[in-house]
């Protein structure tokens, strides 16, 4: 059981999350398979031109990056960056990304490609904002498992200034998956680059956890079977007895242990539900996709950035997950 | 680890279905340790009286232990008369106040599960459906190995509760993932309306535990289940559906806290309890380990059964 921790990382460039992400992925064994240089610039089909973060601080520069073979498969993101270089435009793929026309300022394409951050095509991508500007001072922190933890990533940004949550992305192994189920992981990624508001806790909360909102938990259902489905999902709030909104008591509100005033912390049980995709015209899929094994959910009302339990956890939203104690900067 | 099971809905009179309940605990090991016959009978400051359904006449009552489990006992005080009665649960022995054929004894910890008024002046409530043919009743009762949890449920129909009467839920059910701390790791249910009113809501007072039993300021709480669901949409049990693999139906357990700056707990996880994600009919039963060993009690609330098939 080995996570690495890259920690408290401040940003020079604005494209910075997407060249540290790549190093930190690095560290836990992940490859980079291909990747180019942006405008005036190079590409290579088998390695990695993206040197430093200033030669990722170029428009159109991108990555494609994969974990080694695991049960069988492997995992693949590509990462591009756009004009605007805190936005990206992020794809995941089985199959890896073999086809298309990339170049220098184009990705390569993947035949079961799910674009979860961004839009548009690979010849004309549209980014969407995930780290702050520098205004803001984002800081960046990620949490990489190597193969014993199923290769598993948490990158979260906080602003320096107040410590909010302002970008996650992960992906995360789940427990209790159903035995057929060859790809027992859950997929998110939420940024902004709006400036310090109080609301941005709740926004990370609400992207995972709202069936009117739009979520950005992904699964895959069936995977491996010829109707497989990639779908948006909802993490279950713990509903614990009937609250002001439909039932539910926000998680926080239970409180501290009663007998030793440590913090409670409940599971993080992923689900996917009817509502969410049937709105964005996908088939009414439903399941219970599995239980988090990493992450839990707090029940005592924290800060993002705070941490407990003797430093071994970290707070980001609602969201608990493994630290290594280091003081969080910001 | 062994439970005791009874279903019926053929009964010769209401004594009869609580004479059921009392020899199903009895043969889980509780001990009943004082009783009395009702208004004109008899009391037995020692043991049992009631040894038939016969002799449950107006206010009579019997105390039941268990056997000493984990250092601890508990103790229940059941008064009935017909479809009515006042329950009540204790850690400390009934041998305080006044007891006679008709009046229970008192108990200085005692906490009143249904009903109300005094051991002397006693109020009852229903339990169970005034039409006593309406009446089905399913009881479990676990041995030491199964902590000795139970369940009492009067179900008054399948098709179409009235839901003023019947649907009564009494259990006493273990828990676990609970503190270490927590000398009490039970659960005590008293619902008189779980089907229509549904069970565990922060309205419907049906569920409590002791909060650091044990300790120097032990409270008597109210606890809830959690039962999953969105900001938006509420709950998602009983909404999933089946299991997209297999068809399987997805069971959970049932965790029950209660939120709030005083007195805040997470109680543990009800052992013999499950959520479903997908709706099934009251008394669906499930073959998860063995032949039908879980039941359906509402549309998405199971409990242990006993393998037979249901008397519907």
């Amino acid at each position: 059981m080995t996570f690495y921790y890259v920690t408290n990382q401040g940003q020079s460039n604005l494209s910075d999350f997407g060249y540290l992400l790549k190093e930190s992925l690095k560290l836990g064994g992940w490859q980079v398979t291909q990747s180019g240089t942006g405008t005036s610039g190079t590409f290579s089909t088998n390695s990695d031109l993206i040197t430093s973060a200033s030669v990722f601080n170029n428009t159109n520069a991108w990555y494609c990056i994969a974990h080694p073979t695991l049960d069988g498969y492997r995992r693949f993101f590509c990462i591009q960056v756009g004009s605007s270089n805190y936005q990206f435009r992020v794809k995941l793929s089985w199959t890896g990304f073999s086809t298309g026309s990339p170049s220098a300022t184009r990705v390569p394409s993947a035949a079961d490609e799910q674009v979860i951050w961004g839009s548009g095509t690979d010849a004309s991508p549209t980014f969407a904002s995930y780290s702050s500007d520098t205004l803001n001072n984002p800081v960046h922190n990620f949490i990489i498992g190597d193969v014993s933890e199923g290769y598993v990533f948490y990158a979260f940004t906080c602003l320096s200034a107040t410590g909010e949550a302002s970008s996650l992305m992960f992906m995360d192994k789940l427990s209790q998956t159903h035995p057929l189920d060859i790809d027992p992981y859950q997929y998110f990624i939420y940024g902004t680059s709006s400036p310090p508001s109080s609301l941005l806790d709740s926004s990370i909360n609400h992207s995972m956890a709202s069936t009117v909102y739009n979520t950005n938990l992904y699964v895959w259902i069936r995977k491996g079977y010829s109707n497989q489905k990639f779908q948006k999902c909802n993490i279950g709030l713990h509903s614990v007895g009937a609250g002001a909104t439909n039932g539910q008591v926000p998680i926080g509100s239970i409180g501290s242990n009663a007998y030793d005033g440590k913090d409670l912390s409940l599971p993080m049980m992923t689900f996917v539900i009817k509502a969410i995709n049937s709105s964005l015209g996908v088939s009414n899929e439903t399941c219970y996709k599995g239980k988090s094994i990493n992450i839990r959910l707090s029940c005592t009302s924290r800060i993002s950035m705070d941490t407990s339990d003797s430093n071994t956890k970290i707070h980001f939203g609602i969201l608990i997950f493994p630290w290594n104690g280091t003081t969080p900067y910001y | 680890m062994t439970y005791y099971y009874y279903n019926s809905k053929t009964f010769n009179s209401f004594g009869d279905v609580w004479y059921s309940f009392k020899e199903t605990l009895k043969s889980a090991g509780w001990t009943v340790t004082s009783s009395g016959t009702g208004t004109s009978g008899t009391y037995n400051a020692s043991g049992d009286n009631l040894l038939s359904g016969n002799d449950f006449g107006t206010r009579s009552w019997w105390v039941c232990e268990h056997p000493t489990l984990d250092g601890y006992k508990r103790y229940l005080s059941v008064q009935i008369t017909t479809n009515t009665a006042r329950i009540k649960m204790a850690w400390a022995p009934y041998s305080s106040g006044s007891p006679n054929a008709n009046t229970v004894p008192g108990s200085t910890d005692e906490k009143v599960l249904l009903g109300s008024g005094t051991d002397s002046s006693p109020s009852q409530n229903t339990f169970m459906d005034s039409t006593l043919s309406s009446n089905n009743i399913y009881i479990s009762a676990g041995d030491s190995s199964e902590k000795y949890s139970f369940y009492f449920i009067s179900f008054e129909s399948l098709i179409a509760p009235t839901g003023a009467n019947g649907n009564c839920l009494l259990g006493m059910q273990y828990m676990q993932n609970t503190n270490a701390l927590d000398i009490d790791p039970y659960i005590y249910i008293m619902s008189t309306n779980f089907y229509t009113a549904g069970l565990f809501t922060y309205s419907n007072n049906s569920v409590f535990g002791w909060t650091a039993k044990g300790r120097t300021n032990p409270v008597w709480n109210q606890y809830y289940s959690d039962t999953f669901g969105s900001f938006d949409t509420g709950r998602f049990v009983g909404n999933i559906g089946n299991n997209p693999y297999d068809n399987s139906i997805d069971l959970f357990p049932v965790l029950f806290a209660r939120p709030g700056l005083d007195n805040a707990d997470i109680k543990g996880i009800c052992r013999d309890m499950y959520l479903s994600l997908a709706r099934r009919a009251p008394l669906f039963t499930l073959s998860v380990n063995s032949q039908r060993d879980k039941i359906f009690f509402s549309s998405f609330l199971l409990f242990n059964h006993s393998g037979a098939k249901p008397i519907i």
